[in-house]
């Protein structure tokens, strides 16, 4: 262990009146100056400021400082900012730690401002505390291969595959299925371009072509991964082309420096029964309708029927507020209504019928869903409690549904084809990739981003990335954004060749360590690995994988691990920190004048009385009424302008000096 | 269970219902109408049965005949769909499925159809006065007696049963207890109404509202008083100065107050005045037609000009046939009767529970 | 300084992504709630120690709360199992040490959590104060 840090630089901030207006932050400093190991302890009016910034540069070189603490607001806001002072100052920035006194202390005890300075007191000794036991650590430096893996060659995929081909990269495009595509190349006309889905393909797949440094695989199928950021190793088996015959099936490992997976997703498949599908053969899915209006150019005929009334039913297999799929799919809205107006277009004399939930046509796709509503077609709303009941009548087919916008009335239509718009699944084998690669899936097995907002095409394994709809729900122009977002990230992780890690990682003391295996069990990462050291079997932590949480350091018997920046010793030193008995000393003091001031204040007719009285028919200037009362100027100004504006006094003039209103009695 | 009919929509868009397809639904024409009740979202529910084409509710309906056509729904539709519209073509859908004869439907569904009954009774009068039949004192007899016998054939023959067909969609079928005394008792509200119309004050406090109203009584009060003086006191046959002065008045009322609104039409300066079915543009004009003829008639004859110029009478009867057989009966007139009863009708319906055993 | 005295003290452990933004926001929209709440942040619930809770109680802390990201967690998909185990082994210990089991609590709190962080430490409160008395 390090030696503990003695010199110490302390910076509170008042960030204008957010943290001073409640927190006594000059009485904290001054108080905090007397504490063990703190060299320099100041407040200042924004520590984030450029002038503070290059003030702590000084101090930490002049003074020699080992290590600083800024007591200001979230460390989400300025962490990063204080790190790279201490990097510039020449400090490790492990040896930073920031104290939150405005999110966690001034805001929400803005009510309270005695009780939000001592807890301020608190939390900077936690700090103080903290940062003493604090290690330098150093960021892990890993050599990464200037090549990309994509997984999927949908539109995401493709799109991606050719951006990173012409930003120099070495591609290797892997597609499980024998042509590339995915569910675009189904459609036969996109919103809103209009163009058709499959020469949208046929393009990327004549760019994909083109660029000799992307090799494309099709037909093949992940099998084992290992490797981490920087150097993953994919085995990737090829099975045999059916119309190529002598083609035998072959594995080949491939090596790159980051993956990206954009698998997409599956089309929802309705059970057998549901709302009729497969048990009645007016039934169909969206994409079976839209194949239908594919291979029916003339008229819409379905099973020898001409198709006069089409009745869509949403949310099918979404939104289900008691199944696995909770979530919205977001593009079947639009789809439908696309699909809808396409087939009024196409074929003229047909009517829709719309069941739905809720119209989520959002942003630009609203306008067909007045282009809908305007050509005629019938919306109506049910409830997933009152799905409606479809019934086969001889060769009719019947639904009656509970219509939400009509006094819950009861309905019945007749259709000729009812279409189950059915949203999006993961990909039945997402399980399965998300095991190999160890992406993080959630309940409705789409993959997980490490933070929806803030990194939303970053897993939480380093160097593999995630776009498209594999990730949950996403119209195509969604989709290629985020495949785009993470071929952006990827080219700035693999541009230099090398890349940095952050240093918060598992680490283990081998000579406590007894190999039990326990710590290897819980990690999702495979991060831990049994070694010999000394003759004797241990956990060792490959630093690249390790993803820093912790999880393996309360599993561990013997105490043997824990986790950078949260050891033991600095986390119970936070503790004694948040406990640590203080003298209130000079902040009672303070304190205590404030609230003088303040009950004062409140005592105005008393106050009132006496500035009457000093006036007494006569005028006088604001100075002289506070020399004559032995009162602070503040306060008499702030009675008279009170008084003024109550009509008891009034402004008489100014002094010769022109510096002074003089104030009389108002008659 | 209620079947849906996806068609019917065509049916109301030849009707003048033209827009209410682009409504979302969302309920802002009823929040801003003061018909609207916590059980009655009107307008929005009969543009829900149009779409969703519920015949049965939109004949079962009686608000569409106490809206005055204010517009705020319209003004302030999100979605343009015009709901004050369509209200105005449940009304001709209403009137064409109160009517016994079908005649109604047919007019209101084919222009043509109208100018072809017009074209007939035009040419009727021409070939009778050309087969000369009549000398010219036996035509303002007859066209006299024409006038009493059609308004008594065409209320008992085809009003009447009108409105005991409209009684029976929307009070009889509703299945509410018969009670003759009540029947009796909301009498009243049938006749204020009728003469006061006051019904149209509720809608809005306007300025623009109020002077509506008051034109709108002035017609309604104008029209009946000249044919009361026309029809029982003979106007065009009476000596007394009294009568003559009177309907001088009440033609004058007509006509000037048809031609405000025809102006106001023409320039669609309100809401009110900027969808119109041809069948709006018929009764209106007839109506001012009607008052200036009859206007000029009678001046001609205190001026001793009528004989020589015996067509202003033949044309005035020529309005007026077309008048008495076509729009009253089966056109925009009806408006008028119904709109009465509907008011008397939903006092009924209104009218407490225990009243009605 | 009376309240800080009066109110139980209570320690948080929260996560630098999820919980401890929520708590964040409860500052940034001013819901206020006991000065005598302390966090501590770590990047995921599953990694708190008990010997660390126990120091928190031997220390003067009146109880321990885990703001856990339950199934948003990005690091383990069991995180809010593990979590649990660690609750209760140290409830384990806490009871050797004559230490009411109740004192500590976990419940799940998302990234903009506000209200429900601090209902939650209202009650949590509540239930120490009964058990003082």
């Amino acid at each position: 262990m390090e030696k503990k840090k003695q010199r110490i630089g302390l910076y509170i901030c008042h960030c204008g009146g957010n943290i001073s207006d409640y927190v006594n932050v000059e009485e904290i400093g001054k108080l905090m100056q007397k504490e063990d190991g703190v060299l320099i302890s100041k407040d200042v009016m924004f520590t984030c400021a450029d002038s503070n910034q290059k003030d702590m540069i000084q101090d930490i070189r002049e003074k020699n400082l080992d290590a600083i603490v800024v007591a200001s607001c979230s460390p989400k806001l300025h962490l990063h900012t204080f790190q790279e002072v201490a990097k510039r100052a020449g400090l490790n920035p492990s040896n930073y730690v920031q104290v939150n006194i405005r999110e966690q202390c001034s805001w929400p005890h803005s009510d309270k401002p005695k009780d939000a300075t001592m807890k301020a007191v608190g939390l900077i000794q936690a700090g103080v505390k903290r940062v003493a036991y604090s290690e330098s650590l150093e960021n892990i430096e890993v050599e990464v291969k200037s090549t990309v893996l994509v997984v999927g060659a949908g539109i995401s995929g493709m799109r991606s595959s050719i951006e990173l081909a012409r930003l120099g990269y070495e591609v290797y495009l892997v597609e499980k299925e024998s042509v590339v595509g995915g569910h675009v190349a189904e459609l036969e006309q996109v919103f809103m371009s209009g163009q058709n889905g499959k020469k949208i393909i046929n393009d990327l797949y004549e760019q994909v072509k083109s660029y000799s440094n992307i090799t494309l695989f099709t037909n093949a199928v992940m099998e084992n991964v290992s490797g981490s950021i920087g150097n993953f190793s994919v085995d990737v088996r090829i099975k045999p082309r059916e119309e190529i015959s002598g083609q035998k099936e072959e594995t080949l490992t491939l090596h790159a420096g980051a993956v990206l997976v954009a698998t997409g997703f599956d089309p929802y498949q309705p059970k057998e029964g549901e709302y009729g599908y497969g048990t009645m053969p007016s039934v169909v899915t969206l994409p079976e309708f839209n194949e239908m209006i594919r291979n029916n150019p003339g008229k819409l005929v379905h099973n020898s029927r001409q198709i006069r009334k089409v009745s869509f039913i949403y949310c099918v297999g979404n939104r289900q507020n008691k199944g696995e799929n909770k979530y919205c799919s977001r593009h079947c809205c639009t789809s439908t209504i696309h699909t809808s107006i396409q087939i009024r277009e196409k074929y003229k004399d047909i009517t829709s019928f719309h069941l739905y939930r809720d119209i989520r046509t959002y942003g630009k796709q609203e306008v067909l869903f007045e282009k809908s509503s305007r050509q005629g077609d019938i919306y109506i709303r049910f409830d997933e409690k009152e799905p409606p009941q479809i019934e086969q009548q001889g060769k009719k087919t019947l639904i009656r549904v509970t219509d939400y916008l009509t006094e819950k009335r009861e309905l019945e239509l007749e259709a000729d084809l009812v279409v189950l718009v059915t949203g999006m699944e993961a990909r039945k084998d997402s399980t399965d990739i998300s095991a190999k690669f160890k992406i993080p899936i959630g309940n409705d097995k789409f993959f997980n981003e490490i933070h929806p907002k803030l990194k939303p095409v970053e897993t939480v394994i380093k160097g593999v990335f995630i776009g498209g709809s594999c990730q949950g729900p996403k119209n195509i122009t969604e989709s290629v954004q985020s495949s785009l977002a993470a071929t952006a990230k990827i080219n700035a992780l693999l541009g230099s060749g090398k890349i940095q890690l952050a240093p918060i990682i598992a680490r283990v003391n081998q000579d406590a360590c007894t190999w039990c295996g326990k710590c290897a069990e819980v990690c999702d990462y495979d991060s831990l690995v049994k070694t010999t050291a000394a003759n004797r079997e241990v956990a060792l932590v490959n630093r690249a994988t390790c993803a820093g949480c912790g999880i393996c350091a309360p599993v561990c018997p013997e105490n043997a691990i824990d986790l950078a920046q949260y050891t033991d010793s600095e986390i119970e030193s936070m503790i004694d920190g948040f406990m640590m008995e203080i003298d209130p000393g000079e902040i009672g003091k303070a304190e205590a004048a404030v609230e003088k001031e303040v009950l004062q204040m409140r005592e105005y007719p008393q106050m009132w009385k006496n500035i009457l009285s000093t006036l007494n028919g006569g005028k006088k200037t604001i100075p002289e009424m506070a020399e004559e009362l032995n009162e602070k100027k503040e306060l008499v100004t702030y009675h008279v302008m009170t008084m003024n504006r109550y009509g008891a006094v009034v402004p008489a003039g100014m002094d010769e000096d022109e510096e002074y209103y003089y104030y009389s009695i108002k008659n | 269970m209620s079947k849906v009919n996806p068609y019917f929509a065509k049916e109301m868009k030849k009707l003048g219902g033209t827009e209410f397809n682009a409504c979302f639904n969302c309920g802002t024409c009823t929040a801003t109408c003061t018909l609207a009740e916590k059980d009655n979202a009107f307008p929005r529910k009969l543009i829900r049965y149009s779409i969703l084409g519920l015949e049965d509710d939109i004949k079962s309906s009686i608000e569409p005949w106490l809206c005055y056509y204010c517009g705020d729904c319209s003004d302030s539709c999100p979605r343009q769909a015009d709901p004050g519209n369509i209200v105005m073509a449940v009304r001709r859908f209403l009137i064409t499925s109160y009517d016994w004869t079908r005649i109604s439907g047919l007019l209101f569904r084919s222009l043509a159809a109208y100018i072809v009954a017009f074209s007939l009774l035009l040419l009727g009068i021409i070939g009778a006065y050309t087969a000369d039949i009549f000398t010219k004192e036996e035509w303002v007899h007859y066209g006299h007696y024409f006038e009493m016998i059609a308004i008594g054939s065409v209320f008992l023959v085809i009003l009447l049963p009108n409105i005991i067909r409209m009684w029976y969609f929307t009070v009889a079928r509703k299945k509410v207890k018969f009670n003759i005394k009540v029947y009796f008792r909301e009498l009243k509200t049938l006749f204020i109404h009728m003469f006061s119309q006051k019904r149209a004050l509720e809608c809005d406090d306007s300025k623009e509202n109020r002077t509506w109203w008051l034109e709108h009584l002035l017609l309604v009060i104008g029209y009946l008083s000249l044919l009361f003086t026309t029809v029982f006191l003979n106007w065009f046959a009476t000596g007394s100065i009294f009568i003559i002065v009177m309907g001088y008045i009440f033609s004058a009322m007509i006509f000037v107050v048809t031609f405000d609104f025809m102006m106001k039409k023409f320039r669609k300066k309100t809401q009110r005045s900027t969808t119109l079915h041809y069948s709006d543009w018929f009764f209106i004009i007839w109506l001012f037609l009607m008052g200036v003829s009859a206007f000029a008639v009678r001046l001609f004859i205190d001026l001793d000009l009528l004989q020589n110029n015996f067509w202003l009478y033949l044309f005035h009867l020529t309005v007026l046939v077309q008048w008495a057989l076509i729009i009253v009966p089966f056109g925009k007139w009806t408006h008028f009767l119904y709109r009465s009863f509907a008011m008397y009708f939903s006092a009924i319906l209104e009218a407490p529970e225990n009243a009605r055993k | 300084m009376s309240d800080t005295k009066s109110s139980p003290r209570i320690l948080v452990f929260s996560t630098d992504t999820i919980s401890d933004p929520g708590i964040d926001q409860a500052g940034q929209r001013k819901i206020h709630y006991s000065p005598s709440v302390y966090v501590i942040s770590l990047p995921c619930s599953s990694g708190i120690k008990p010997r660390w809770i126990m120091h928190a109680f031997e220390q003067g802390f009146d109880g321990v709360f885990i703001a856990a990201d339950g199934i948003e967690c990005s690091y383990n998909h069991k995180c809010a199992e593990y979590t649990n185990n660690i609750i209760v082994e140290t409830q384990q210990m806490m009871k050797d040490k004559n230490i009411n089991p109740k004192r500590i609590r976990m419940a799940a709190l998302c990234s903009v959590c506000a209200e429900p962080f601090v209902n939650h430490m209202e009650n949590f409160s509540r239930i120490l104060v009964e058990l003082e008395n």
